[in-house]
């Protein structure tokens, strides 16, 4: 399997991981066209490594981001985290692959109709929906020329998410 | 009395969330938003019986935290639990060797939260 692919089915899976684990399992509806959604806020994330560098961007609609919130949160502060916890997923499978990253603080765009411009080398968006709305999630990455994802090991290499390590 | 906990998390959502999941067992929650501002905190609430904070804050890290505590002899024996998106084997153990308690990768479950709060406030 090639960069692309594995990184595509790593993205999707970590998306829908994470919407789960709020208990709002999302519907994955394919990949972001051009047309155009009423995102209301969208968290941007970049990240960089040895192997790779690139930026992390999910966008949400207002009511599916209210819908996954677990409380009164600031959405400001909410969809940074979001997009900081998808990152953190990410990453931590990329570990099964032999390759670190590095993420930097979200920021956050407040408009509708995002569409990134990514660089030819991108992946694709992908889009997940529910009765309360829709999220896409992108990623704009750049890889170390000659570099391949190794072959994931299958142990656990990193903490799983919501697992709590007690050391004594 | 109830047991104070302080939350060190730059995100205000997340230290809502802990408060959530700790507050209806009676835990009160004192917050921070950096390592500094937490260290500040612990360093002037003599009455924290434990710390949950964040790795990746603006002005000092939670490894940073860690380590300023356990360099303090009052503050050391406070139990500090890292609650964060890291899950990366070398950061879990330096945070063990710096002397935090426990390691939660974020999203965490409010229960298992809270299990690990009474067993280290115990």
């Amino acid at each position: 399997m090639d960069n692309p692919k594995i990184l595509d089915d790593l993205l999707v899976e970590c998306a829908s991981a994470l919407f789960s684990a709020y208990n709002r399992p999302l519907s994955y509806a394919g990949t972001a066209s051009s047309e155009t959604q009423s995102f209301v806020l969208s968290g941007v994330i970049g990240f960089a490594g040895s192997d790779m560098r690139g930026t992390l961007l999910l966008a949400m609609t207002r009511g599916l981001l209210e819908d996954l919130s677990p409380s009164a949160a600031s959405m400001r502060d909410w969809i940074a985290e979001l997009s900081n916890q998808l990152l953190g997923r990410f990453k931590n499978q990329l570990l099964r692959f032999g390759t670190e990253i590095y993420a930097a603080t979200p920021s956050v765009l407040r408009g509708e109709l995002i569409t990134p411009l990514p660089r030819a080398c991108a992946l694709a968006g992908h889009c997940f929906e529910s009765a309360q709305g829709s999220a896409c999630v992108w990623l704009d990455l750049s890889l170390r020329d000659g570099f391949s994802l190794g072959a994931p090991v299958t142990a656990d290499v990193a903490q799983a998410e919501g697992e709590t390590l007690l050391f004594d | 009395m109830s047991k104070r906990v302080l939350v060190v998390d730059d995100s205000g959502t997340v230290r809502q969330q802990v408060s959530m999941a700790l507050r209806p067992a009676g835990y009160e929650i004192v917050e921070a938003v950096d390592g500094a501002d937490g260290l500040s905190k612990l360093s002037n609430d003599g009455d924290i019986s434990m710390v949950i904070c964040d790795i990746n804050m603006p002005r000092m890290s939670g490894l940073e935290m860690v380590e300023q505590i356990a360099q303090n002899k009052a503050m050391k024996k406070v139990p500090v639990v890292m609650l964060t998106t890291e899950g990366q084997p070398a950061l879990i153990q330096r945070a063990k060797q710096a002397g935090a308690k426990g390691w939660i990768v974020k999203p965490f479950k409010p229960d298992v939260l809270l299990a690990a709060v009474n067993k280290l406030t115990a």
